[in-house]
C-alpha cells in the first residue's frame, strides 16, 4: 500500500497497482524502493484526489501509453474527442474540479486522465464563438484596441462570403 | 378662575393635562411600536442585504478561483486541449466552426498560444473568390495562416471553384509551401485547367484525392496523375469513371499505391488490382454505360496484400457484375469486406467459392444493400469462417449513379 498525504493535510492510503497509473507516483516508488513514508502532493486536494483515485481504480490493470510510444500510437490516441461512457459519468463534474482533475492529472503524470479532461474542454468550446468561450470560463477580454481592431478584420474575412 | 402664584394649574387645566398626557403617552407608545417595527424590518431587511451581499461576494471570488483555475493551465495542457478542439476536421476553411482563428479571438493568451502551435495551422481549405479585389484579401489571409503552420506539414483542400483561372491563382499562392504538402484534397468545378493544380506535386505528397465537376478530361487527368511523386500511397477519385486506357496510362503510379478509391468498369477490376500490387485497402464503384454488355475475362489471379475491400455497385446494370468477379477473386489476406448493391439477391454461392478458395482471415462481411442475405445464407458463411462477423446495413434507396 502506498500513502498519499494532500495539500490539506489529509492522508489516503492506496494500492499500489492503482496509484502506480500515475507515471510520477510510479517513478517515485521506483526511485525510493519500499517504504512507508508517506509521499505529499502539495499540488492536490484531498477532494481531487479522491477523483482521481476514483478513476484509477476503475481503470486498474488496462495497458499504461508506455514511455517510448511512437508518434502512430500517439496519433491513434488522439484521433477523437470520443469518450467512453463511464470516463463521461466520471468527468461531469462542476468547472472547477474539472480544471483541478485537469492539472493533477498533469501533475500526477496520468495521461489518460488528462486526455479525458482536454477532451472534455475541447467539446465544452466547440461550437461556441469567442464571447460564448470567454462567459463559460470565465475569461477576461484582455485584447489592447489595436488587437481587438486586428482580429475583428479576421473575422470579418472569415465571415465573408 | 384666576391662577395663584407658585401653585399649579387650577384642576380643571390639571385634568386636561392629564388627559393630554395620557393621549401623549398612547401616541408614544404607538410611535414608538411603529419606530420598533420599522427598526426590525430595517434590521432584517439589513441582514438579508449582508446575506446577499455574501452570496455576491462569495460568487465573485468563486469566478474569480475559477477563472484563475482556468488561467492556471499550463501551456502543454492548452495545447492538448486546442488540438483535441481541431482534430475532427479534416480540412479548416476560414468559415470553419471549430477553427483556429476562433481559439485566437478569445484572449491574448489563447492567441499566443493558438499562434504558437504550428500544427494548428497545418489544415486548410482554400476558396478563389469571384471578385478579384477579395482575392487579394485572401491571398494574404491565407498566406498569414500558411506562415503560422512553420515547419509542420500540410493538409491542404483545394477549391478553385467557379473564379477565372482560379486552379492558377491557387497554384501561385500555394507554390511557396509546395514542399511541405503531403495531402492534397482538390475539388474542381469549372475551372478546365485541372494541370495547375496536379502537375510538378512534391516528394513529399502522399495522400490525393480529386473530385472533378463538370468540365473532365479524363486523358488530360489521367497524363497529369501519371506524373504523381512516387510518394503518393493513398488516390481517390471521385465521381468520374477512367476508361480502361486511362486506367493503364497511370501504371508507374498504381504500383505505390496502398490505399485507392476509384469508380471502375467491372471488367477492368482485376487488371486494376494487378496494376496494384501494394494495395492493402481499397474502395471500388462500379460502373459502365448502360449499353456496355459486362464481360470478365480474366483468370483468377490472386492479390497477395489486400485487407480491406469495398464494392459498390449501383442499380444501372443490366447483369449482376458481382457473381463474376467473386468468382474471379481471390484475396488471401482480406479481413474486411463491404459490399453495397442495389440488386435482389447477393451472390451468396460466389461468395462462399471464393471464402472457401481465398482462405482468408476474413473477420467482418458487410451487406449493405435494399435486400440482405437470410439469415441461412449468413450461417452458410459463418461455416466456413466462424469467426466471421457479419453486419446487414438495410437500404432503402438505391444508390447513385457515377457520371460517366
Amino acid at each position: 500500500m502506498v500513502h498519499l498525504v494532500t495539500s490539506d493535510n489529509v492522508e489516503f492510503v492506496v494500492e499500489k497497482e492503482v496509484v502506480e497509473r500515475s507515471v510520477l507516483i510510479k517513478n517515485m516508488l521506483e526511485d525510493v524502493g519500499e517504504s512507508d513514508q508517506s509521499i505529499p502532493l502539495a499540488n492536490v486536494s484531498s477532494a481531487v484526489l479522491r477523483k482521481v483515485i476514483e478513476y484509477c481504480e476503475h481503470h486498474r490493470g488496462e495497458p499504461l501509453p508506455s514511455g517510448d510510444a511512437d508518434q502512430n500510437q500517439d496519433e491513434t490516441r488522439k484521433r477523437t474527442t470520443d469518450i467512453s461512457e463511464w470516463d463521461q459519468k466520471f468527468i461531469t463534474v462542476d468547472q472547477e474540479m474539472l480544471f483541478e482533475i485537469i492539472l493533477a492529472a498533469n501533475y500526477l503524470d496520468i495521461k489518460s486522465l488528462l486526455d479525458v479532461g482536454c477532451k472534455t474542454v475541447a467539446n465544452m468550446i466547440k461550437g461556441k464563438t469567442p464571447d460564448e468561450i470567454r462567459r463559460l470560463f470565465n475569461i477576461v477580454n484582455d485584447f489592447t484596441p489595436e488587437e481587438e481592431a486586428q482580429i475583428k478584420k479576421e473575422n470579418e474575412w472569415a465571415e465573408d462570403r | 378662575m384666576d391662577q395663584i402664584p407658585g401653585l399649579g394649574p387650577p384642576l380643571q387645566d390639571q385634568d386636561f393635562n392629564s388627559e393630554q398626557h395620557e393621549e401623549l403617552d398612547a401616541v408614544s407608545h404607538e410611535t414608538l411600536d411603529l419606530v420598533n417595527s420599522v427598526v426590525d424590518k430595517t434590521k432584517d431587511l439589513g441582514q438579508r442585504l449582508v446575506n446577499k451581499e455574501d452570496k455576491i461576494t462569495e460568487s465573485a471570488v468563486l469566478g474569480e478561483e475559477l477563472g484563475s483555475v482556468a488561467g492556471r493551465l499550463p501551456a502543454d495542457v492548452l495545447f492538448e486541449i486546442f488540438n483535441y478542439y481541431l482534430i475532427d476536421s479534416d480540412h479548416l476553411s476560414r468559415r470553419s466552426d471549430p477553427s483556429p482563428i476562433l481559439l485566437a479571438s478569445v484572449c491574448r493568451r489563447w492567441r499566443d498560444t493558438a499562434f504558437d502551435m504550428a500544427k494548428l495551422w497545418g489544415k486548410l481549405s482554400f476558396y478563389v473568390d469571384h471578385s478579384s479585389k477579395k482575392w487579394k484579401r485572401s491571398a494574404l489571409y491565407y498566406d498569414a495562416w500558411l506562415q503560422r503552420s512553420r515547419d509542420c506539414p500540410l493538409s491542404l483542400q483545394l477549391r478553385p471553384g467557379y473564379a477565372k483561372g482560379g486552379t492558377a491563382k491557387l497554384r501561385r499562392l500555394i507554390q511557396p509551401y509546395m514542399s511541405r504538402v503531403s495531402s492534397l484534397d482538390i475539388i474542381f468545378w469549372n475551372d478546365v485547367e485541372p494541370k495547375n493544380l496536379l502537375s510538378d506535386l512534391p516528394e513529399t505528397l502522399q495522400k490525393l484525392t480529386v473530385n472533378f465537376a463538370d468540365c473532365f478530361d479524363a486523358p488530360e487527368t489521367a497524363h497529369s496523375l501519371s506524373e504523381l511523386p512516387s510518394t503518393v500511397r493513398s488516390l481517390k477519385i471521385r465521381d468520374r469513371i477512367f476508361s480502361p486506357d486511362c486506367l493503364y496510362s497511370l501504371y508507374p503510379v498504381w504500383a505505390h499505391l496502398t490505399h485507392v478509391e476509384i469508380a471502375i468498369r467491372p471488367r477492368s477490376v482485376l487488371n486494376f488490382l494487378f496494376l496494384c500490387p501494394k494495395l492493402s485497402s481499397c474502395e471500388l464503384i462500379l460502373d459502365q454505360p448502360a449499353s456496355m454488355r459486362f464481360q470478365v475475362h480474366c483468370a483468377r489471379h490472386p492479390h497477395a496484400n489486400l485487407q480491406s475491400l469495398c464494392i459498390i455497385c449501383p442499380e444501372n446494370f443490366y447483369f449482376d457484375p458481382l457473381p463474376a468477379l467473386f468468382n474471379a477473386f481471390t484475396l488471401p489476406k482480406l479481413r474486411t469486406l463491404e459490399i453495397r448493391y442495389a440488386f435482389l439477391s447477393s451472390p451468396h454461392q460466389e461468395l462462399r467459392g471464393f471464402l472457401k478458395r481465398s482462405k482468408c482471415p476474413l473477420e467482418i462481411l458487410i451487406f449493405d444493400a435494399v435486400v440482405t442475405p437470410p439469415l441461412d445464407q449468413q450461417g452458410d458463411l459463418i461455416a466456413i469462417i466462424p469467426s466471421l462477423k457479419i453486419e446487414c446495413r438495410l437500404h432503402t434507396e438505391a444508390y447513385e449513379e457515377v457520371d460517366v
